[in-house]
């Protein structure tokens, strides 16, 4: 073996990469995280251009399928119901005349997140899958986009440029991890061989019984389970507690989150957004990283723009990690609080009662049982307080090493269960050995995300150092 | 080109094709190349052991059974050979599904023979000849024809060599050792050495049978009865089914005592006494294997299988051994059953040489000489089924090459033959190669009811399917089409009836109005219960209510699984050039560089299987042929 010459380059490919390479469509937000004037989301593969073309509607009428190259369209972004996303423009690039050497269309759309995403959701439900980070400039690689005649080079500079992600990905999978996730795999190739055995050698070994079947492969769900469930922490810790400030109007949610971020801690992307939006930002407390989201606050207008902010903000509060709840200390309740008070119920939460630099008018009895802390945000007294509930309501607890924290990590091994379910579920149909061992190889090839691939040959050796057949 | 006689040379005689060695793969290729039109000499060094079964006699079973199908949806001879000699068929894995379920039969091994020594003799074109091929004539890099042990000189466009264990084989038994092919057959020396003079890399194999008993010798009262299907399905499209009545076979088991014998005398095994070197094949392990690999089993299964019907001699399947004779003796007659065994062969153990497959292309031509094809245990496979597999498909393209036209390639998704040909080609094999299922990854496509569908329009379109069976075929396709379609136009009302019926096969009630197709997938249901709600349905034959039956049933699996193949076909449309020098290609690791060099994969989609070329390789390898690619174009941009 020479790998080690050039480890992360090698280290970059995965099987799936190469087979996916030539079949799928991918599609990512190809501009940073937070807000900005203008985002792009870009789209490679074979299909980018029909994808596309589904979703954007010229104002010139002309389609992206019929689209010159290289040239700026204004239309609309729809989403494959027909609701529109956003104004935005649309320019196809065509195979071999763009970054990856694919057909690329790139959407340069307002630079709100939650557009963004929709944008990228749209995509994806209607054929184009996520792209792995680093996956463009793979195909822009294979394709011969970034160096034709110097291929030595660019394998250099890839090993340069992947070599920190590497490590990341390489640590991740070391260690604890990587043996529970190795045992499992084990598990899986034995279980496989027996299925195997008794297929090829029926004489000489029986087959294993449903008790069998579904012992082991509960066993398995339940470790992927745990995985699954710490994962969700390793992604949280990674890219922070998703924090949502609501309340109604005038509470003084935006002084609470500049206040939060004015605090001499690392302030990530402070650029403003758009007014009709969500408003996001970064900030790290205790070590501990926390995306703050501001929302337009709850109201009863009548207002049909307004009316859209109020929407929008429920939805955020319905997938966020953390809800400040942020009510006036120095006014009685009003019914919009009550509002407030029922989107809390839905989420973790935190009762801020700011403006305590002013004396208190609000009654508290109805935050009995809820986690209360007072504040000032202007004065800045109580923000100590506030903070060490964030931390204490995060849980994220102490760091741990062994946490799967990437999304493509966490991909592989929903896609194993799902695999693993689908056996479990055909075992109990009475379905048949053929068709099982299919499923639990696919079980296996999702799993090799994680692991490297299993060969046939693994499989066979396992059944001749278990099974004592052949005459 | 070093090696072989060179130089402009007279011959005896000519041919077009010529085929040394007559075991499976040598019958099926000089078949199949006269079939296709070519005069075919085929050198056997004894006409009597014109396919011989040395080993087990039995053929089929899960993957192999397969190949058989898939050699006789071609147009190939063997499985129409063991229809007409078959002493007991069973249909195995009935309750796993129908992608794994295949036929096995106990084959008459001298009525096999002349069955097959009749088939060639009949066949117009081809010639047979007894004698030893002891030189390879070569010229510029391209095969001229063979010379044998007498220097007669036999010339032809192509050669197919199919020598089996012969080359420079040797039997072992206890600690005696002695030049000998199996049966005691002279073995074949003179080929290996033009071969390593050719360049050609040699592997050492080793392999062992075991001891048969004469019949009157076994205590049947003590054995357990495993009988045959009667009648039992037939191999070949051709055959409906067998009439004649089963023979059976029988199942014992070694005991403690028989353990202890072999455990004392470990050291008079010549698998184990040094007399042979390193491990034997793990498909075919022997008796003293099975003790050292699996020291915790207290018994062994034996199966006790007829030879034919006109002898009394029972194999011992499961005792391969090569220990002196008198442990034979002494061990065999520990086993239940086997008290008073009379033993009329001993068991031995065989080391032959065989060439490497990395040595191959996808035809099963040699890259270092044109012309000149190898197929069988040769090529580093054991079984009878892998080496007929391998005989047809050299002889097909021997034809191809000879008149100029592309190879046939089987696919991996097309066929168990592409799985084992690519697999061979592609990994090479460090042990004896035997098909086993788990090796084809796209198993649910290559079920054995299918094999015809999948295989004899291009063994039609070749001219190896004769025009009376081609329409048979297309008749049953046709009818298994319109059935489909009748069954999903077939309404089920939810009525009382209906529910009635369901209910008593243990079924859920219908909601609404539905089709049979949808009936017929569920898994408690099947196309003879049916009936009862499909009065008017027409009788089809069995096999024709198979493929529907399985169609129809599996189509979520079928569907999925043609959906990788289309994945991977994209890899396999991408053609690696000829001329491509992999030393100079930067990016690739050194195993990658010396592997690929080795192999010199045809597809991106076979250079992806060789172990050790890992997918960033196959990344460096997309950039450099896109590079070429451009580059040829004289870079537009």
């Amino acid at each position: 073996m020479n790998n080690k010459k050039d480890p992360a380059f090698r280290g970059l490919f995965t099987s799936r990469d190469v087979r996916t390479m030539l079949t799928d469509t991918i599609a990512a937000i190809a501009t940073g995280f937070g807000v900005a004037a203008v985002g792009v989301v870009r789209l490679s593969g074979p299909e980018a251009v029909d994808i596309a073309d589904r979703l954007f509607h010229s104002r010139s009428g002309i389609r992206l399928k019929e689209a010159e190259s290289h040239r700026m369209l204004y239309g609309t972004i729809v989403d494959p119901g027909g609701g529109i996303l956003d104004q935005a423009l649309a320019v196809v690039m065509r195979a071999p005349r763009s970054y990856t050497g694919e057909d690329v269309v790139e959407f340069h759309c307002h630079g709100s997140p939650v557009v963004l995403r929709a944008v990228l959701t749209a995509l994806i439900s209607s054929g184009a899958r996520s792209a792995d980070p680093g996956e463009f400039t793979k195909r822009a690689f294979v394709n011969g986009k970034l160096d034709l005649v110097q291929v030595e080079g660019v394998s250099d500079l890839l090993y340069a440029r992947s070599e920190r992600a590497r490590q990341l990905a390489v640590r991740q999978v070391e260690g604890a991890l990587s043996q529970r996730i190795e045992t499992m795999r084990q598990t899986l190739i034995a279980f496989l061989a027996h299925v195997h055995a008794s297929i090829d050698y029926p004489d000489e070994v029986p087959e294993p019984t449903s008790q069998h079947w579904s012992e082991c492969l509960q066993g398995i769900l339940q470790q992927i389970d745990q995985l699954l469930a710490e994962a969700q922490l390793g992604i949280r810790v990674r890219d922070g507690i998703d924090t949502v400030l609501v309340g109604r109007a005038n509470v003084g949610k935006s002084s609470l989150m500049n206040a939060l971020l004015r605090t001499p801690r690392a302030i990530v992307t402070p650029v403003a957004g758009t007014t009709r939006d969500v408003i996001e930002e970064s900030c790290e407390i205790a070590g501990v990283a926390f995306r703050l989201s501001d929302t337009a606050g709850i109201s009863n207008s009548s207002d049909p723009v307004e009316r859209e902010g109020i929407r929008r903000t429920r939805r955020r509060a319905a997938e966020a990690d953390l809800l400040l709840g942020v009510f006036d200390a120095s006014e009685p309740l009003r019914d919009e609080d009550l509002e407030v008070l029922r989107l809390l119920d839905q989420q973790k939460s935190i009762v801020v009662l700011n403006k305590s630099d002013l004396p208190r008018r609000i009654d508290t009895e109805i935050f009995d049982d809820r986690r209360v802390v007072s504040v000032s945000a202007i004065t800045c007294v109580g923000l100590d307080a506030l903070e060490k509930a964030m931390v204490e309501a995060a849980e994220v607890g102490e760091p741990k090493e062994s946490l799967l924290t990437r999304p493509r990590q966490v991909g592989a091994l929903r896609a194993t269960a799902q695999a693993v379910r689908d056996v479990i579920l055909g075992v109990e149909q009475g379905l048949t050995a053929d068709c099982l061992a299919v499923d639990l190889e696919e079980a296996l090839w999702h799993l090799g995300e994680l692991t490297g691939e299993t060969t046939p040959d693994e499989i066979i050796n396992e059944i001749f150092s278990r099974f004592c057949v052949g005459k | 080109m070093d090696g072989g006689e060179t130089g402009s040379m007279t011959f005896d005689e000519k041919c077009d094709v010529i085929v040394v060695g007559a075991g499976h793969a040598g019958c099926e290729a000089a078949l199949a190349a006269a079939r296709l039109g070519m005069e075919v000499l085929l050198f056997s060094i004894s006409l009597e052991n014109v396919a011989q079964m040395p080993c087990n006699p039995s053929v089929g079973g899960p993957g192999k059974g397969h190949l058989v199908r898939e050699i006789d949806a071609l147009g190939g001879e063997m499985a129409r050979c063991i229809d007409a000699t078959a002493l007991q068929v069973r249909l195995l894995n009935t309750s796993k599904g129908p992608a794994v379920q295949s036929l096995r039969a106990q084959v008459d091994r001298n009525l096999y023979h002349l069955r097959m020594l009749q088939t060639l003799s009949n066949q117009p074109r081809l010639r047979l000849n007894e004698a030893t091929v002891a030189d390879l004539v070569i010229e510029g890099g391209r095969v001229r024809g063979v010379i044998n042990q007498l220097g007669r000189r036999y010339g032809a466009e192509a050669v197919i060599l199919c020598m089996g264990p012969y080359l420079a084989s040797r039997v072992h038994v206890g600690h005696r050792s002695f030049p000998a092919g199996p049966r005691g057959q002279r073995e074949a020396s003179d080929l290996g050495q033009t071969l390593r003079r050719l360049g050609l890399r040699l592997m050492r194999f080793k392999t062992g049978t075991s001891p048969r008993v004469h019949a009157r010798s076994l205590d049947t009262s003590r054995l357990t009865l495993l009988e045959g299907e009667y009648p039992g399905y037939g191999f070949s499209f051709e055959t409906r089914r067998l009439d004649r009545p089963p023979l059976p076979c029988w199942v014992t088991h070694t005991t403690a005592r028989t353990h202890a014998i072999i455990r004392k005398h470990l050291h008079d095994s010549a698998m184990y006494s040094g007399a042979i070197q390193g491990p034997g094949p793990r498909y075919c392990p022997s008796i003293e294997a099975k003790l050292v690999m699996f020291p915790d089993k207290d018994r062994h299964l034996v199966f006790i299988e007829p030879e034919g019907v006109h002898t009394h001699e029972m194999y011992l399947a499961g005792l391969s051994t090569s220990l002196p004779e008198d442990i034979q003796i002494e061990f065999v007659r520990t086993v239940p059953g086997l008290e008073r065994a009379e033993i009329t062969r001993f068991g031995y153990a065989i080391e032959y040489d065989c060439l490497d497959p990395l040595e191959l292309e996808r035809s099963l031509q040699l890259k270092k000489v044109k012309g000149l094809f190898a197929a069988g245990q040769i090529n580093g496979t054991t079984g009878y089924e892998e080496a007929a597999a391998q005989g047809l498909m050299a002889g097909i393209n021997a034809v191809r090459y000879i008149r100029g036209e592309e190879p046939v390639i089987l696919d991996r998704s097309q066929a168990y033959i592409g799985v084992l040909i690519d697999d061979l080609v592609s990994k090479g094999t460090a042990e004896p190669y035997r098909m086993m299922t788990s090796r084809a990854e796209y198993r649910l496509l290559l079920r054995e009811d299918t094999a015809d569908r999948r295989l004899t329009p291009l063994g039609h379109s070749l001219g190896l399917i004769s025009p009376e069976r081609f329409a048979a075929f297309e008749k049953k396709q046709r009818q298994i089409e319109a059935e489909k379609a009748r069954l999903e136009a077939v309404r089920v009302p939810a009525n009382e009836q209906t529910a009635a019926f369901l209910q008593a096969m243990g079924s859920t009630p219908l909601t609404q109005t539905t089709n049979l197709k949808e009936l017929l997938r569920r898994p408690e249901l099947n196309y003879e219960t049916l009936a009862v709600l499909d009065p008017e349905r027409e009788v089809l034959e069995e096999e024709t209510v198979r493929v529907v039956e399985n169609d129809l049933r599996y189509a979520g699996y079928i569907e999925r699984q043609q959906r990788q193949v289309a994945a991977q076909r994209r890899m396999e449309e991408r053609r690696l050039p000829e001329d491509i020098v992999y030393s100079e290609i930067g990016g690739l690791s050194l195993e990658a560089r010396e592997k690929l060099d080795r192999v010199r994969p045809q597809t991106l989609g076979q250079a992806a299987r060789i172990s050790g070329v890992s997918p960033a390789d196959i990344a460096v390898l997309l950039v450099h042929l896109e590079s070429r690619r451009r580059q040829g174009r004289g870079r537009v941009e």
